[in-house]
């Protein structure tokens, strides 16, 4: 994963709007994977969600001097990739699997929340030192114990724990939650 | 031709709800998001559906799974080297537009505060409240002594130092006397023993140990709802005694239950491995295990996730497919109220959610179900369907 601080903000959008190649950068790795994640669930289809993004990037950068505000670049950016995933999915011959919102003229919602859930624990992530994010991800994605995770990582047990621990506190805890989650049977 | 707003508004709103769910998930939120993500939540059942899923544990880890999936500076080579990426001077002709749509957006801007300030003043008026417990301890020692720990200034008592409410054995005198740490409703707290064994306890709970362990073994008796982290000794068995039955550890981590008004003792093992004893029933618990003992009878059975056990010593309420009444009796300790039964809705509750807030973020919360009302009487909580 990429070291480098995934944020966008108004410097850099002014930036990307003279046509700066660094703000275009910076702008692609913010929202790449959360858009592509976005198109996935219209096409399920891993390759062409890319594709789809990649391409809606480039028609942004034709248009950047059109874009008002930060808002509506956000904004902006979902509804080309709804609109070019739906194109996309008579334009492949995509066999879709029925979800809300199939074919709808609209962005979905639920979609484009979760998208935006996941840009946010990506910009987390992506602040956490490589050494805790190996750890972090060891541990959470694959479901590697502490000791696993200290034997992969070349690290004592203790070490992976100290280290797991203090890349909780700087994310402040990624999973269990101090707040409200409520789901009822 | 639609508007700017129709078009993109409720993008925007969108994304912002995605971006304070994934503050919540990150722990990044400040207090006016939080307010803003539950005044989100409690508008629809879906918005909560949604936020519960978001914020499952196997879905952030698919979200992280997702991320390291995505070559991102590979698909970046690829878009800049596209003949389309050539940055061009060409922003004259859509001066116009441009101020146009910054005209519309801050518009937009308005129009969005004041809906959000409809909502604020929509929101039920707070009525009755009760507020969340907080770090509460007495130490009784057999002399008859009986200090209150928190908020106690730094002082030696009996040869034993008390910092910032931390009894510290460390250079505690030689000869064992007897002492009880007693957590009252509303109450918790987290002490060191003389051997450096750390005891997080809950409310209405206590615990009574040798102020040092000078025997064979490591004794003590606890009541109530108490978690463990063993020092380890592997020479001095570590014990604990609750009700009849009784957990011996090496060095190790586990959770203990045993109050009076509820028919179960349980036993939920996190880290390493415990024997559990019951009259002549001994078992051996592996991490994920928990002990229920019922009567003289005990029945073992492999957890999902420990954290429903343990969720209390981080001050949050776990409840996972939990019966109301047994989110009732959580929250008659928490609270210190009296539950008063006119209906048995029978709900099973998913839930987590921060300890330190008033009762009444609780009741909104379960009402959203549905299935139940919740009154508050002074120190009265009714349930009714």
């Amino acid at each position: 994963m990429r070291t480098t601080k995934q944020s966008f903000d108004i410097a850099n959008f002014d930036d990307f709007k003279a046509g700066k190649a660094s703000a275009f950068d910076q702008l692609f790795r913010a929202y790449f994977a959360p858009l592509t994640r976005y198109a996935w669930t219209i096409l399920k289809d891993e390759v062409v969600a890319e594709d789809v993004v990649q391409d809606c990037f480039l028609k942004l950068w034709e248009k950047r001097t059109q874009l008002s505000n930060i808002q509506s670049l956000h904004s902006y950016l979902y509804r080309m990739v709804h609109n070019s995933s739906i194109n996309a999915i008579s334009r492949n011959k995509l066999r879709v699997v029925k979800h809300e919102g199939e074919g709808s003229e609209e962005p979905v919602e639920a979609a484009i929340i979760e998208s935006e859930t996941m840009r946010e624990v990506l910009q987390v992530l992506d602040q956490l030192p490589p050494r805790m994010r190996e750890i972090m991800v060891l541990h959470y994605v694959e479901g590697k114990d502490l000791h696993e995770v200290g034997e992969m990582t070349g690290t004592s047990y203790q070490n992976a724990r100290t280290q797991r621990y203090r890349a909780i506190q700087i994310m402040k805890h990624i999973l269990s939650a101090s707040k409200i989650i409520f789901s009822f049977l | 031709m639609r508007s700017f707003d129709e078009q993109f508004q409720p993008i925007a709103n969108a994304a912002r709800i995605g971006k304070l769910i994934g503050g919540f998930i990150t722990h990044t939120l400040n207090d006016d998001e939080q307010e803003e993500l539950d005044e989100w939540l409690l508008k629809d059942e879906k918005n909560m559906a949604l936020f519960a899923e978001l914020t499952d544990d196997a879905k952030v880890a698919e979200f992280i799974n997702w991320l390291q999936r995505r070559d991102t500076e590979a698909k970046l080579q690829a878009v800049k080297s596209d003949p389309r990426f050539q940055p061009k001077w060409r922003w004259m002709p859509y001066a116009a537009a441009a101020s146009l749509l910054i005209a519309v957006s801050v518009l937009a801007f308005y129009f969005l505060r004041n809906e959000r300030k409809t909502n604020i003043a929509e929101a039920p008026a707070a009525k009755a409240d009760i507020a969340p417990g907080q770090p509460a301890a007495i130490l009784r020692m057999d002399n008859g002594k009986v200090i209150t720990l928190e908020g106690l200034k730094d002082t030696v008592v009996d040869g034993v130092a008390i910092a910032g409410g931390v009894i510290d054995y460390a250079n505690a005198e030689e000869g064992a006397s007897f002492h009880e740490v007693i957590i009252p409703r509303k109450g918790f707290y987290q002490l060191l023993l003389p051997d450096g064994t750390k005891v997080y306890l809950n409310n209405a709970s206590s615990i009574s140990y040798p102020s040092a362990f000078t025997g064979a073994t490591r004794e003590v008796r606890v009541t109530g709802e108490s978690y463990f982290e063993v020092a380890k000794d592997k020479a001095k068995p570590f014990i604990v005694h609750t009700g009849s039955s009784s957990v011996t550890a090496l060095g190790t981590r586990f959770a203990v239950r045993n109050y009076d008004n509820e028919a179960a003792q349980c036993v939920v093992l996190t880290e390493g491995s415990v024997r559990v004893a019951q009259g002549s029933v001994v078992r051996v618990l592996q991490p994920l295990q928990q002990a229920t003992i019922t009567g003289a009878a005990m029945q073992v059975t492999a957890l999902e996730d420990v954290y429903p056990a343990t969720a209390w010593k981080e001050n949050v309420f776990r409840f996972s497919d939990a019966p109301l009444e047994e989110v009732m009796n959580v929250l008659e300790r928490w609270y210190d109220v009296e539950i008063i039964y006119k209906d048995h809705p029978s709900i099973h509750i998913n839930a987590t959610i921060s300890r330190d807030v008033p009762v009444s973020k609780l009741i909104a919360l379960l009402e959203a179900t549905k299935e139940v009302r919740l009154t508050i009487h002074g120190n009265q909580i009714t349930v009714q369907r």
